[in-house]
């Protein structure tokens, strides 16, 4: 009995310490804040919370339990979409905060090319993440 | 002659050339009628030009003023000092610009392709997504293609978002995260100089 008790009560603490900090990571690195001023909907606030969660709950149900929407092939594109959607903003975020373009720009004295550098880094990520998944031999 | 008060504060910027004269009109806005005005804008503060840069306080500015025009009050506005530099004239070699732009564009462009693999081995991407097309579509493949193309595509359209790239294309002077990040290091840097001056003259 006591045995469950600890093992519920370990498994409630891992999983709020690690929701808590990914939340706390996505927070201050403004990535939420980006994509809420995006919608220019801040009322809805509440509802961005929410699907949060049930992504995360969702990504946890596949995770450990096998689960399985089926027959959503269709739905593929647009999601991979949305996906890297969410992981560039989340690496510009932390480029941003890094301040390495910014940095660069400045020490070399172009800042009118910025947003020609920003678009080079675009085109790396896309890149990269490109080789990473179409070249065998990456993973 | 009439008591007038006179209310003034640091322009911003400063824009001549090194040997230029500068007079206290270059430095400083006021409210004064027209010749009181005309009287303290011609006030030569530094008559061989500047050539390094040079902190101005509200008491020397007061004290130039009471120095030239007298019977009126003076009363400094906002900052109690501000630090000016000199226009820099000499033209950039267009070549050595397209070099640096070049080479940061490279730097950038690896880095980024390299720093985004990194990144997919670490949380072991392919896994993720193996498991994420598992959960649309039932299906156990070695390697969801079409779902890593697309979201391949989707971390630039992020990087696009992030930016505000599509604000910038509607209004050139619309500014994006990255130029408040840009403007916040320059105003530091010119904060941390003009009290740094100051130090010096203490």
């Amino acid at each position: 009995m006591i045995k469950y008790v600890i093992t519920i009560l370990a498994g409630l603490a891992g999983g709020l310490a690690i929701g808590a900090s990914i939340t706390a990571f996505f927070v201050v690195l403004g990535v939420t804040a980006q994509i809420v001023k995006w919608s220019k909907k801040n009322e809805y606030l509440i509802f961005y919370q929410i699907s949060m969660v049930l992504g995360a709950l969702l990504s946890c149900l596949v995770y450990f339990f096998d689960f399985t929407l089926k027959y959503l092939n269709f739905l593929t594109i647009p999601l991979g979409i949305l996906a890297g959607i969410f992981v560039g903003t989340v690496t510009s975020a932390l480029t941003e905060t890094l301040d390495i373009i910014s940095a660069t720009v400045n020490k070399l004295g172009i800042a009118k090319w910025v947003y020609l550098i920003v678009m080079t880094l675009l085109i790396g990520k896309i890149a990269g993440s490109l080789l990473f998944f179409l070249v065998p031999g990456f993973h | 002659m009439v008591h007038e008060e006179v209310y003034f504060q640091f322009k911003p910027f400063y824009n001549k050339q090194p040997e230029e004269k500068a007079y206290l009109g270059d430095f400083i806005e006021m409210t004064a009628s027209h010749e009181i005005r005309q009287q303290i804008e011609r006030i030569p503060v530094f008559p061989e030009g500047i050539s390094k840069p040079v902190r101005l306080t509200s008491v020397q500015v007061i004290g130039l003023i009471k120095q030239e025009v007298s019977n009126i009050s003076v009363i400094p506005i906002g900052e109690s000092s501000a630090l000016y530099q000199p226009v820099k004239q000499e033209k950039e070699n267009p070549l050595l610009v397209f070099l640096r732009v070049a080479f940061s564009m490279l730097l950038l462009f690896f880095g980024s392709a390299l720093a985004i693999m990194y990144f997919h081995s670490d949380v072991n991407m392919n896994e993720a997504h193996r498991m994420f097309y598992y959960l649309i579509s039932g299906e156990k493949v070695s390697s969801p293609i079409l779902f890593s193309v697309s979201y391949s595509i989707g971390i630039g359209a992020g990087i696009f978002i992030f930016f505000e790239i599509y604000n910038k294309i509607k209004d050139k002077d619309n500014p994006g995260p990255l130029e408040l990040e840009m403007h916040q290091s320059e105003k530091e840097l010119r904060d941390y100089l003009r009290d740094q001056e100051g130090k010096n003259q203490i």
